[in-house]
């Protein structure tokens, strides 16, 4: 999951190859992604794990890392892939 | 004579026309709220449009496509085409690339005042697409700029119960387009990046009449703007809509203004009888 993760951060998050360096901790909104950057991690993370964030997890916090966008999804698809 | 105020619906909903009395208060209006900023604070009036180059480059055309006003002009064969102007959505967006570039040496404000226009959807009292604003706008450092919103709001809402308006404060979120709606609401109010005053325009019918925000340093970032910290210039402003304010007058005094409480005709600057 999380080189999927990886990859929608590169096409959406706007910072391009810099996401293949990052480290899953690493904060993403530090890095420079925006609001409405994110917004477009949120749509592809649903389109390709095929669920819905509740509005309890948009939040900052869960867009943060890769670390907690994979623990966000995982916990919401209850998938144990990694 | 009838000295009342008033705002005359045309056939285009949201537009109105407005009495001579409406406008004696508006000026009222315009005065009271811009005495809120120093005295020397840079003045600007903005027309009614603006290049539409600035307003893609901030981005308003991607997350409320569905407010843009868009104008259809062209010179050489009179056939309709897109024109390089848009109809202005709020005034800040003019001053942004005035200091493009810049490199500020210390904290700066702007009073601007405006002529908006937002495609909005209902027609409910005091929801009107035409309508003019006074927007106080921050350049400065973060923390400045957080400290100076809401200063200017908790002014701005003493100078507004000077005028009989009792209003609420509550964290809002603009009205994003599309799917991301949600999401840009939720982090919205998350960081409480928007302030509202909101107030009874109507009978049942509360609008909001001002509205704080903190951009962080998204337009700093976009305009290339040095902070006097030597950082991304953050931003901020605080908006009126002076339609919305002066009915919310009416609506708690009536719509003759020689009832009004005297020191309500003082701060407007209406003449009091003797």
């Amino acid at each position: 999951m999380e080189a999927q993760v990886r990859t929608i951060l590169r096409e959406h998050s706007g910072l391009g190859n810099a996401v293949r360096a990052i480290g899953i901790h690493d904060s993403l909104w530090l890095m420079g992604m925006t609001s409405a950057a994110s917004v477009e991690v949120m749509l592809a993370l649903e389109s390709t794990f095929g669920f819905e964030f509740p509005d309890s997890e948009l939040r900052h916090a869960t867009f943060a890392s890769i670390f907690s966008i994979v623990r966000s999804v995982r916990d919401l698809t209850g998938s144990v892939a990694r | 004579m009838t000295p009342g105020i008033a705002l005359i619906p045309t056939t285009a909903a949201g537009v109105h026309l407005s009495t001579g009395g409406f406008e004696a208060v508006v000026r009222g209006l315009s005065s009271a709220l811009a005495a809120l900023a120093p005295h020397d604070v840079r003045q600007l009036r903005t027309p009614p449009v603006i290049a539409r180059e600035i307003i893609e480059k901030v981005g308003y055309h991607r997350s409320f496509p569905h407010l843009l006003g868009r104008v259809s002009a062209r010179a050489d064969d009179g056939a309709p085409a897109e024109s390089d102007l848009v109809l202005l959505p709020a005034g800040c967006y003019c001053v942004y690339p005035v200091y493009a570039g810049a490199r500020l040496e210390s904290s700066t404000e702007l009073s601007v005042e405006a002529t908006c226009f937002r495609q909005e959807a209902g027609a409910e009292p005091g929801r009107l697409r035409s309508f003019r604003m006074r927007e106080f706008v921050r350049l400065d450092t973060a923390d400045r700029c957080l400290a100076w919103r809401d200063d200017r709001l908790a002014a701005a809402r003493d100078r507004l119960a000077e005028l009989g308006l009792e209003t609420e404060s509550e964290v809002a979120s603009d009205p994003f387009f599309g799917r991301g709606d949600r999401m840009m609401r939720m982090l919205q109010v998350e960081r409480g990046l928007k302030i509202e005053l909101r107030a009874e325009v109507a009978p049942g019918q509360v609008q909001a009449v001002a509205s704080g925000n903190y951009h962080t340093d998204q337009f700093g970032g976009l305009f290339s703007i040095t902070g006097p910290d030597g950082r991304v210039a953050h931003t901020a402003c605080l908006a009126f809509g002076y339609e919305r304010l002066a009915l919310a007058v009416a609506h708690r005094h009536g719509a003759d203004p020689h009832d009004w409480p005297e020191r309500v005709r003082k701060v407007l600057g209406l003449e009091v009888p003797a």
